[in-house]
């Protein structure tokens, strides 16, 4: 997985080559829903959150099956970096951070 | 998927790029008027080029009823504007500033189940700080610019530089971006219920069946005598794996159950 940085902006991995699928791409954008910290990957209409804090997909919908194996593979051999790109764009909600409560 | 989805293309128009979009075929003015007529209370209709448009206009002029909604990809400025929004009650077209997606994502977005939740477009309101971001089922929402807030060593929110990405799932000011989820978790109170309700049916976590139930009964934390708040809130974060028989007690005769039951909330 290949990834780059959009000036200093969100971050844009490239999944392509694990699975050769050009409408793939895992991002971290400017602006995320902030719990818990997580990358999406986004396939054309359909995208899944996935939790870099548990490493689990966080969505039920749409399936988590569909989600190529490759791609899961290739966000969790990077996970290190991307933990760290996501304290760097939201260190008021860094990976090691317990959840709030939320009431 | 609510609203039927209506097509014009009239004769020798047909788009390439909408040929994969599964819609209802309008071919000519009765065709269009067919459809109006059975698709009174709302619709989608889609215009790929000024042909459509021309044919919808002849067809549908002093006719418009109920909740009728169109997107035109062609640019439909001046009188022509003013007469597709007195046929239409929304109208989202590339006229100038507004910016839609490119059409061969269009289409998967109209054709997607959850259209609704995902963006087809996005119009600066620059004299009132706003954006002005179309949803697939062609309504409406209105963002403050300032929410696209700069983070510490990020790039700045463009807004000359709008635009919907992603198959309508990544708002972008130039190298700023936001995710759609996250703007409509902000602005759209019922996609946030929506996405809350989801988020507690799949924690099936003990502490996930605590907090539906203790909310069930209207609860707060600090509705369960001999158990202190804090308690409770590390019990449903799923902090405290096996909770003191004792505590357990306490938190289910106050939620009128079993212990043994709680965790089947």
């Amino acid at each position: 997985m290949t990834a780059r940085r959009t000036r200093a902006g969100a971050l844009h991995a490239d999944p392509t080559r694990a699975v050769g699928e050009p409408r793939l791409e895992v991002k971290i954008r400017d602006r995320e829903r902030l719990e818990p910290p997580h990358v999406t990957i986004l396939h054309r209409t359909r995208a899944w959150r996935f939790d870099v804090r548990s490493e689990k997909l966080l969505d039920m919908e749409p399936d988590p099956n569909e989600v190529p194996g490759e791609v899961l593979d290739a966000v969790c051999a990077n996970l290190a970096p991307l933990r760290a790109e996501w304290d760097r764009m939201f260190p008021e909600n860094p990976v090691v951070s317990r959840e709030p409560d939320d009431e | 998927m609510s609203e039927p989805l209506l097509l014009v293309e009239p004769r020798g128009q047909a788009s390439r790029l909408l040929a994969s979009l599964e819609a209802e075929r309008l071919r000519s003015e009765s065709d269009v008027r067919d459809a109006l007529e059975r698709h009174r209370r709302r619709a989608i209709w889609v215009a790929p080029n000024a042909p459509a448009i021309r044919l919808l206009v002849a067809a549908l002029a002093g006719r418009s009823r109920g909740d009728q909604r169109l997107l035109s990809l062609e640019p439909a400025n001046g009188a022509r504007h003013g007469l597709l929004h007195a046929i239409f009650r929304f109208v989202v077209s590339a006229d100038e500033g507004v910016s839609l997606l490119p059409t061969d994502e269009l289409a998967d977005v109209l054709g997607s189940p959850h259209r609704e939740d995902l963006f087809v477009g996005a119009a600066i309101a620059t004299d009132d700080a706003a954006v002005v971001l179309y949803r697939g089922s062609l309504d409406p929402l209105v963002v403050p610019l300032a929410w696209f807030r700069v983070r510490h060593g990020g790039p700045r929110a463009d807004p000359s530089r709008l635009s919907v990405s992603d198959f309508g799932q990544t708002v972008r000011l130039g190298d700023y971006q936001a995710a759609t989820d996250a703007v409509l978790y902000e602005f759209d109170d019922a996609y946030r219920r929506r996405a809350k309700k989801r988020q507690i049916q799949q924690d099936r976590s003990f502490g996930g069946a605590l907090r539906r139930l203790r909310l069930q009964n209207g609860l707060y934390r600090t509705d369960f005598p001999g158990v202190t708040a804090k308690e409770i809130a590390r019990i449903e974060r799923g902090e405290v794996k096996k909770p003191h028989p004792r505590t357990l007690a306490a938190v289910a005769k106050r939620l009128g159950v079993r212990p043994e039951s709680i965790a089947s909330f």
